[in-house]
């Protein structure tokens, strides 16, 4: 090690830092092999025009491994299939178009390929020294689902790997991913920044179905990361799998020691996020349309869902949305159903529900009961009995007493 | 009311110009005779002026000419010239002297013309929204539509794209530049595509580590500029420092032109050095310097003069405003006359004071150094420093707070009993003569430099052929590979670490893991203060007294690992002070040089602090009352240093006995200090003090017993008496940072300049045996010594001295 090395160390170490002499593993004759290539290369490196690296034979080794096909420097292409029958837990892999359609994407239904994508980095940390070793790309093909990997041996194979992707996305008319638009898509157009090339990411639509699930399940459960997901809405349950927070170690011991155990294991672990992903799309738009069983719908947040139905596909749609899973509603989405029915005016329905809501001595419903008295029915005097049954429930609220000021002078003047 | 007031209009302003200032300077003169050391008159200067660069885009120049500028001073004109040859510039610009026109001339031509953008660093968040404010209000008299934007920790996160993508002039700091930009500069290629202009205002505050950082970041920013095809110009505006131009050029690592002549004008000033009368002859203690500048301000605002007070710190902001408010604010009905202005007020508050001071509203402002940057106040006619700031550049940056628009103006320095007030005021031909002090930076800092060569990698790959700083790069990386936080393939270094470096980098201090003080009274959890690493272990050990504005609190528990002290509130009546123990060897010696009768020399030293205890001292009494042990890890460094050692017999020809040589080097040590903490302008805990035997076999300290005392490291005494006791005394002034921070160079070029100043400051002060304003506090039983404490450490000074220069 260098003098300069060494006296880096010490002073990091006087200035409070902690010192992180790693020691590489050390054991097998692989490693102390490699260690010693990275000495002589260094040593040469000092002296001399240093000698490439020959990425190529690694990245045969590598690609046997993984069971891939190295297609240029440094860059190995994986392509497998899944036959569509075969499903996905006891979720069917089909429908993908209509399902892309309903879910805010109508394009989908007709052009270009709906491509699902996930991508595998050194880290989680952002910025540009992320790196991105690993991207993921699948569509239906025939009766399959087609799944093709690009994995780099080497920092050498960027290059080739982004170009192969821009070359696979020219016919993708949307791009599915679960998290994709915060960090799969922002990760690897800064790839293509640094490499200086166009980004083909900009232009197919992009369906985060993160989005959706969040917003059908982010108060029901714990979280939504995909591996809380799969076995939720899929019925998938997968077995050892390689946490996705290995992926960098994993790169990193394929970069120092050659390892290829875990990127195996990676690229494994990638395949099923793809089809996971090609399968929870018609598993989101089943639970929007009710097209499945009820037994997956008992979790779903049936307010915020009739909410975003309302908001793209129009309060009818919220409304038989609601209507469908009157039964399992809870509180908010009994509110939400009561205020889509005022919305399109059909007011018995929701009466109905706020004075079901008010036995319930619920003080939303009956404020709602004293307002349609008021404004629609200027029944003033029943208006009146709904303040009074509220101001028992919440007496310290300003807005009920105004209200309740306002109807004892309507009723006054009524009358007199 | 018998007394004639003056009505604060602008209308009388002529009126009562030159004979008040002058009044009150021979009013201070006839009654103050003996508390004014020095007086300097500075004679008025008048403008020079330039046309409007005939080039200069017709918006633009519309809207100047509705702002009613319709010509340029000399300098402002000047840069625009050297501006739009596409030359690097830096400008050297008083207080108020149009500076920012230096620079927004340019860019917004740049911008208006070309669709040039342009990226302007403030050292603070308040100082961007002030220029953003400025550019609008330009943008506004002109219709210009250039959009100018704040890019800070403030910045919401939605705004944040807009801010990238649609800002002509995006105004941020540093520190954002560094952990918020350049490693997410892929999101900023549209702007870097055509970034033309990097404004770099208050130049003069990137000294030091800070400076060092700096000078980094900036290598950082142009090398992502290089990957995006620009190659922009430096436009920067400094204060008065004696190296503008060398300062500017290793911040921005290539040529800088450096335009220094002013073409502001100036009113006629007299500066006066006030040193407090003496109160106590036999402890030469003094008035404070609060209570003089009370009545300086109070005579000012009496004579109807617009007074600025300059306090060193928030506490003092307040106290003086109080005692100021209590003279001219009773009156709770009338408008205020004197208001306080500091960091830590809100900016709206700030705003409505500053809105005040440039209306005349107001009639005196305490503020601490928060209205020394760039703040536009208006005119003043008097400024008080309560205290020297510390540099001599800091001080004309005050003083020129008055004194604008042609008026004649008045600055006092009044000096507070520290060592380096005591000397600036005894000494007035050193301060009043001596240029202002050289902003010293060292990007190559080892610690430095790796930072920021990890920072640089993670944003774009370094190449084997690649450069970074003056040292050779391939070490580095090298080293970070091992480190493995980068990996090197194909003649190319890719960061391949999980982390995000810029996070674990401050670029206000040279270590990592500050600690923070946790006050848990009643079952609190506050933050209250951040301090140092290399401060902690002195300020933070269990036992101690922390203080915060005065208020004291009790370290109950250290947290060494986590960098956390918890504290809790307490009404102790005594301060703690830790008894440390220093160990320096001397690992090499670059240079050395005959001192008097002894040597100096300039090196490498491994340093090793042990804080083995300490003493709780009662207000006022100064008594002991106490000790505590203190168990923390000892603190080792490598950095350099300068030494001067005096051998034996020069020793033993001057002095009785040998603890009476030592006494005089810890005094001299204490004085030396000090001059040289004034030369390098930097700050006295930037340079440690160390004396001990040459070759690290004991070290010596002022003891509890008084003083001359030696241990060896593990605290046990040594008897100095004995001959075969190897004794060669040697002070040390060491670069307080691991690596050094390149401070110990100018202490050895200014060798002979800091012990004529340390004789001066030693032999020019009135105390009959010694004080903390010269060799450091003394015991009262050393008074009665039959040779003075002072008299062995001047002795001491004088031995080192070369002869002949006695007179200097």
């Amino acid at each position: 090690m260098s003098s300069l090395g060494t006296r880096l160390r010490a002073l990091a170490q006087q200035s409070g830092g902690s010192a992180q002499s790693v020691p590489s593993d050390s054991g097998s004759t692989e490693d102390i092999g490699t260690d010693v290539q990275q000495r002589l290369r260094r040593s040469m490196l000092s002296r001399a025009h240093p000698p490439t690296v020959k990425a190529t034979t690694g990245s045969d080794r590598l690609a046997k491994a993984v069971g891939g096909t190295p297609i240029g420097p440094s860059l190995i292409r994986l392509e497998t299939r899944h036959p569509r029958i075969r499903g996905h837990g006891h979720q069917n892999l089909a429908g993908e178009r209509e399902a892309a359609a309903y879910l805010g994407h109508p394009h989908a239904s007709s052009g270009g390929r709906i491509v699902f994508f996930d991508t595998e980095t050194t880290g989680l940390a952002g910025g540009t020294g992320t790196v991105v070793f690993m991207v993921g790309l699948a569509w239906f093909d025939g009766p399959d689902l087609l799944l093709r990997q690009y994995l780099m041996s080497g920092f050498g194979g960027e290059p080739g790997l982004l170009q192969a992707v821009t070359e696979d996305l020219e016919q993708a008319g949307l791009l599915v991913s679960f998290n994709g638009k915060s960090f799969d898509v922002t990760q690897l157009e800064t790839r293509y920044r640094l490499a200086s090339l166009p980004s083909p990411l900009r232009r197919p639509e992009h369906l985060d179905l993160l989005f959706h699930v969040r917003r059908m399940f982010a108060r029901r459960w714990p979280n939504c990361r995909l591996s809380t997901v799969e076995p939720m809405l899929l019925g998938f349950q997968r077995h050892n799998d390689l946490p996705g927070s290995m992926a960098p170690t994993a790169w990193l011991n394929w970069l120092r020691m050659g390892h290829t155990d875990m990127l195996r294991e990676v690229a494994e672990h990638n395949r099923w996020d793809l089809v996971s992903l090609a399968a929870l799309l018609p598993a989101i738009d089943a639970r929007y349309r009710g097209t499945d069983s009820d037994t997956y719908c008992a979790d779903v947040d049936h307010a915020r869902t009739a909410t975003w139905l309302a908001s793209i596909h129009g309060d009818h749609s919220a409304l038989e949305y609601l209507q469908r899973h009157r039964d399992n509603l809870d509180l908010s989405a009994q509110h939400e159903l009561a205020r889509t029915a005022r919305r399109i005016g059909d007011w018995s329905l929701a009466v109905d529900i706020w004075q079901e809501l008010a036995r319930q001595s619920d003080g939303l419903a009956i404020e709602q009961l004293a307002k349609y008295f008021e404004h629609r029915l200027h029944d003033y005097r029943t208006a009146l009995t709904w303040v009074d049954t509220l101001l028992t429930l919440e007496r310290d609220i300003e807005a009920h007493r105004r209200r309740h000021r306002r109807l004892l002078h309507k009723c006054a003047s009524c009358s007199g | 009311m018998s007394q004639v007031v003056v009505p604060a209009g602008s209308a009388n302003a002529a009126a009562r110009s030159e004979p008040d200032v002058g009044g009150l300077v021979r009013s201070l003169g006839r009654r103050f005779a003996n508390r004014v050391t020095g007086e300097l008159l500075i004679p008025a200067k008048l403008g020079n002026y330039a046309d409007l660069p005939p080039e200069l885009d017709p918006r633009l120049h519309q809207a100047l000419t509705r702002r009613g500028i319709s010509r340029l001073y000399s300098h402002q004109a000047a840069a625009w010239t050297s501006v739009r040859n596409e030359r690097h510039t830096v400008v050297v610009t008083p207080t108020a002297s149009g500076k920012t026109l230096c620079y927004n001339l340019p860019v917004l031509h740049g911008a208006l013309q070309d669709q040039h953008k342009a990226l302007y660093l403030f050292p603070t968040k308040a100082l961007s929204q002030d220029q953003v404010a400025e550019i609008n209000e330009l943008n506004a008299a002109g219709e210009l539509g250039v959009r100018a934007y704040t890019f800070d920790g403030d910045t919401p996160g939605d705004a944040r794209k807009a801010v990238r993508t649609r800002g002509d002039i995006v105004v941020t700091n540093p520190d954002m530049l560094h952990q918020g930009i350049l490693p997410h500069h892929t999101k900023w290629a549209q702007f870097f595509e055509s970034l033309k202009y990097i404004v770099i205002d208050e130049l003069h505050t990137y000294r030091g580590v800070f400076g060092s950082h700096m000078a980094n970041v900036m290598r950082r920013l142009r090398r992502v500029c290089r990957f995006y095809g620009v190659d922009p110009v430096f436009i920067s505006c400094s204060a008065t420092i004696a190296n503008p131009g060398e300062l500017a050029e290793l911040l921005v690592g290539d040529t800088v032109h450096a335009i220094r002549e002013s073409g502001a004008p100036s009113g006629p000033k007299t500066l006066l050095l006030w040193n407090p009368p003496v109160v106590n002859p036999d402890l030469g203690i003094r008035a404070s310097a609060r209570s003089q500048s009370s009545i300086l301000a109070r005579e000012a605002v009496k004579a109807g003069l617009k007074t600025i007070v300059f306090a060193q710190t928030r506490l003092m902001v307040e106290v003086l405003t109080k005692y100021l408010k209590d003279a001219f604010d009773k009156d709770p009905r009338r408008p205020a006359r004197v208001r306080a202005y500091r960091g830590g007020y809100l900016p709206t508050e700030r705003r409505e004071t500053e809105h005040k001071l440039r209306a005349d509203q107001v009639d005196c402002v305490v503020a601490t150094s928060a209205l020394e940057l760039g703040v536009d106040i208006g005119s003043l006619d008097v400024c008080v420093l309560n205290g020297y700031p510390g540099t001599i550049a800091g001080t004309w940056q005050r003083l020129g707070r008055a004194g604008r628009r042609n008026r004649p103006a008045l600055g006092i320095l009044v000096a507070s009993s520290l060592p380096l007030d005591q000397y600036i005021v005894r000494n007035p031909e050193f301060f009043l003569g001596a240029s202002p002090e050289h902003a010293r930076i060292a990007p190559d800092q080892l610690l430095i430099l790796l930072d920021h060569i990890r920072c640089a990698a993670f944003e774009l790959p370094f190449s084997d052929d690649d450069d970074f700083g003056s040292d050779a790069l391939l070490p580095f990386l090298e080293y970070l590979e091992q480190e493995q936080v980068l990996h090197h393939e194909g003649g190319r270094w890719h960061w391949v670490a999980d982390n995000y470096p810029a996070n674990a980098v401050s670029l206000r201090s040279v270590a990592e893991g500050n600690f923070v003080v946790v006050d848990t009274t009643g079952g609190r959890k506050d933050i209250i203060a951040e301090v140092d690493f290399s401060s902690a272990a002195m300020t933070l050990y269990e036992g101690a007294i922390y203080m915060i504005q005065a208020r004291p609190f009790q370290v109950e528990r250290l947290d060494w690992e986590g960098r956390k002290a918890f504290v809790t509130q307490t009404r102790a009546d005594y301060y703690t002070d830790a008894i440390d123990y220093t160990k320096l060897k001397v690992l090499s010696e670059f240079r050395a040089d005959a001192s008097g009768a002894g040597q100096c020399a300039q090196g490498e030293v491994h340093l090793v602090l042990r804080v083995a205890g300490y003493k709780k001292i009662r207000y006022y009494t100064h008594e002991n009352v106490g000790y505590g042990n203190i168990n923390l890890p000892d603190r080792e460094m490598h950095t350099t240093a300068v030494w001067w050692r005096l051998e034996a017999d020069a020793l033993c020809q001057a002095f009785e006995s040998r603890w009476q040589s030592l006494d005089g080097f810890l005094g001299a040590a204490y004085a030396m200090h000090f001059v040289a903490a004034l030369l390098t302008m930097s700050e006295p805990g930037d340079l440690g003090r160390a004396v001990g035997n040459s070759d690290a076999t004991w070290f010596s300290h002022v003891g509890t017993r008084g003083r001359g005392s030696a241990q060896k490291f593990n605290g046990d005494d040594v008897d100095l008496e004995r001959p075969e006791q190897i004794f060669a005394p040697t002070v040390f002034l060491y670069d307080n940072y691991p690596g050094g921070i390149g401070l110990s160079e100018p202490v050895y070029e200014m060798r002979a300049q800091l012990l004529t100043g340390a004789r001066e400051m030693v032999s020019e002060c009135r105390c009959p045996a010694g004080c903390p304003a010269c060799i450091g506090p003394i015991l009262s039983s050393d008074e009665e010594r039959t040779v003075s404490a002072k008299a062995l450490a001047l002795r001491v000074l004088e031995l080192l001295s070369a002869p002949g220069s006695a007179g200097a």
